[in-house]
């Protein structure tokens, strides 16, 4: 490391910007604590109807929201084909600036599949310990839903706070056609407002929730906004954090960065340290804060830095129906069934989720219209291109995987700008993945059976996506024997160091998408530093 | 005689150039050159497709050059009912936002002009629907085909960036928007829905 100055100091510093590390500051913040976060990434104006602008109206991607892929590269080897730097949002905000709002709770044998299944790992705490927390998190994130179509809803002590979006009319006449085959098919909570909620407007179906440019889908930088109207919160964009130092009995002091364009470090000094930079950021930098006294990796617990990766196996199918059953316009998703998420059979193979939305219409139409537009020479000739789209409905098979020894992130031999070793993950699904394969394939093959299609395409085992969902690489669990941080995410042998996000999950979210687990996770352990560090 | 011996002088020689071709060849493969030639190769192309350094004006369009964008647009998508405003929209956002647009918006506009002028007398807009349609097919006449896609970047680069940065972005638009309309749907994703399907 080269020259470093002092870079200031606050109470908190919370290294990334997404949604679990803008939950925290937005809660200590209330509390008359200042945060300062730092982002690698650029800043994401809010809310984004600039970006909708560019991307909806005028097909632009700007790249001033892009990231120097010498800073932000991650590599890769192993049998995942897809393009995991690129499923890292940063800027700040993160990720969630442009998810698509599901807002789901795991389910209560999620948290102890180890003692239920035999495989995994349990979680420290249980989803009772979490309801409440759950609760606190729909609230933040104004989910609308409802559980009263869903028998495989876990239990709930709060109703949403909005109603639900209804299944669309297509929706439905699928889902009376699933119901003779005993499947249930039923609205999706998500973080999307069915109703003006907490200074967001309604949802008016622009149908691009992706990027929406009125805050109805939910966006981190809601909050971000309201904590920087305290005056107790500074985001520093464009600023990588690149070592945690510690003092000789542990406790972290500061956080070393550096603003990406500049050559000098400069050290923040902070009372409490919360790392929230994702899965696979959040390992790397443990993993490079070595010093004197953690001459491996911070913390003192060093074997299971990085361990335990485990990432959603998504399979995108299209069920081709002999009426038009218009999917796709709708950007937000609709019907989704968790029936098969905890099936008696799991442990054979992982849980799956099956979302049969409307919010894509099949496989492959974005090649598809790529190839067309280099191609045709008129109009008509585009119409005969996609004239299959309203027919189709795409299936989505949402996964559960379990951790492995083949799963796992470690540091490159590639450098970045600064001459830091990048992230690097090894990713091999194992036979637990390949049976759960089978069992989406079966799935699938019933859900066109069940509602009169037919299958026009199915991706195979190894074209899996992890839906950018990437869990567990800083486990939580009970002892420092097994474990990275404790339940509340406090790094074990530091007093002071927190992690948050789905880092922490002790190992994948189950079969259903973890980001209402990490909110509530970052809740429970914002209330954890207001009550015993600060 | 006089005949046969022609005749085998001309087979000798073709023999023999092809046969230096090959030498040649051959040579220069076992220099590396061919990697070269390939990286030199996707260079140019590469090169070919970007605008050239000089264009940076950026700015509104004029209405006669927004007009000429939009009868184009229409000979090329030829079909009904389409709507035009977004895409005048587009070309005006572009051509003010971005580097490069404005003078190729422009270019265009003046090559089917003169165009238009030499096959009928008179400027594109002036020219009837049929007409229009056989003076943009001057620029999609590379449209589809293999050797069109090496060809234009090489030795046609105006054809290329037109192609480029018009008609496929025309056509990209089209799939985003109208084409959903065309299919059944009432309204296309970003835009508000008249109802919900």
């Amino acid at each position: 490391m080269g020259e470093r100055l002092r870079g200031g100091e606050s109470t908190v510093a919370v290294v990334g910007s997404g949604v679990a590390a803008i939950t925290v500051a937005y809660l200590l913040t209330r509390k008359g604590h200042d945060v300062v976060l730092f982002e690698k990434g650029p800043d994401y104006p809010y809310p984004h109807a600039r970006q909708f602008e560019e991307r909806v109206n005028y097909l632009y991607i700007n790249p001033a929201y892009q990231l120097a892929p010498d800073i932000r590269r991650v590599t890769w080897s192993g049998d995942y084909r897809q393009d995991l730097d690129h499923e890292r949002g940063m800027v700040v905000g993160g990720s969630a600036t442009h998810w698509l709002g599901i807002a789901l709770r795991m389910h209560p044998t999620d948290f102890k599949t180890r003692t239920a299944y035999g495989f995994g790992y349990d979680w420290p705490i249980t989803y009772e310990d979490l309801e409440p927390y759950y609760c606190k998190a729909e609230s933040l994130l104004s989910v609308s839903g409802t559980d009263a179509d869903n028998p495989f809803a876990p239990p709930r002590t709060h109703p949403y706070p909005l109603p639900p979006f209804d299944l669309t009319p297509s929706d439905r006449v699928l889902a009376a056609r699933l119901q003779k085959a005993d499947i249930t098919l039923h609205t999706t909570p998500q973080a999307r407002t069915r109703l003006p909620h907490d200074g967001r407007p309604a949802c008016q179906n622009f149908g691009t929730c992706g990027v929406c440019p009125i805050g109805a889908r939910y966006s981190p930088n809601h909050h971000l906004a309201r904590a920087q109207a305290t005056g107790l919160c500074r985001v520093i964009p464009n600023a990588s954090v690149r070592r945690i130092i510690t003092d000789r009995t542990g406790r972290a002091v500061a956080v070393l960065y550096r603003n990406n364009e500049t050559t000098t470090d400069l050290e923040h000094a902070a009372k409490v340290v919360v790392v929230a930079a994702g899965a696979i950021e959040s390992a790397r930098l443990l993993l490079l804060s070595t010093d004197a006294q953690n001459p491996n990796v911070l913390g003192k617990q060093t074997a299971y830095v990085g361990k335990n990766l485990v990432f959603h196996h998504l399979w995108h199918a299209s069920l081709r129906y002999r009426e038009k059953v218009h999917a796709g316009r709708l950007g937000a998703v609709t019907g989704q069934c968790h029936q098969f998420c905890d099936v008696p059979e799991r442990g054979r193979h992982g849980g799956i989720k099956v979302e049969f939305s409307s919010h894509y219409a099949g496989l492959g139409h974005g090649i598809l219209e790529q190839r067309s537009a280099a191609r045709e020479t008129s109009g008509g000739g585009m119409i005969e291109t996609f004239s299959s789209r309203p027919y189709l409905r795409g299936l989505i098979l949402h996964a559960e995987s379990a951790p492995s020894s083949n799963k796992y992130v470690g540091l490159s031999e590639k450098r970045d700008r600064f001459g830091d070793p990048f992230a690097h993950v090894h990713y091999e699904s194992a036979t637990f993945d390949e049976a759960t394969y089978s069992f989406a394939k079966r799935l699938c093959e019933r859900f066109a059976m069940a509602t009169n299609g037919e299958i026009d395409d199915l991706e195979k085992m190894n074209q899996y996506s992890s839906g950018a969902h990437h869990m567990g690489s800083c486990r939580m669990g009970r002892s420092d024997r097994e474990s990275v941080v404790d339940s509340f995410g406090k790094l074990h042998g530091c007093p002071n160091l927190y992690l948050v996000g789905s880092s922490v999950f002790a190992g994948s979210s189950g079969a259903v998408n973890p980001t209402l687990t990490l909110v509530a996770l970052a809740i429970r352990t914002s209330e954890h530093i207001l009550a015993r560090v600060l | 005689m006089q005949m046969q011996m022609q005749v085998r002088r001309r087979r000798f020689i073709k023999l023999a150039v092809l046969g230096g071709l090959g030498t040649a060849i051959l040579a220069l493969g076992a220099q590396g050159y061919y990697p070269k030639l390939l990286v030199r190769f996707r260079q140019r192309i590469r090169e070919s497709g970007q605008f050239p350094q000089h264009w940076t004006a950026r700015g509104p369009l004029s209405r006669a050059d927004l007009e000429i964008l939009l009868a184009a647009s229409k000979a090329i998508i030829a079909l009904d009912g389409i709507q035009w405003a977004h895409y005048a929209a587009y070309f005006q956002w572009r051509a003010r936002e971005l580097r490069g647009y404005k003078q190729l918006y422009e270019q265009l506009g003046s090559w089917l002009d003169q165009s238009a002028s030499r096959s009928y007398g008179h400027s594109f807009l002036a020219c009837d629907g049929k007409q229009q349609r056989l003076v943009v097919e001057g620029v999609l006449r590379y449209r589809g085909s293999w050797m069109g896609r090496l060809w234009m970047p090489l030795f046609e680069r105006q054809y290329f960036l037109f192609d480029h940065y018009f008609v496929r972005e025309l056509f990209t638009l089209l799939a985003r928007t109208d084409l959903w309309r065309k299919l059944g749907y009432d309204s296309w994703p970003g835009m508000l829905p008249l109802s919900v399907p």
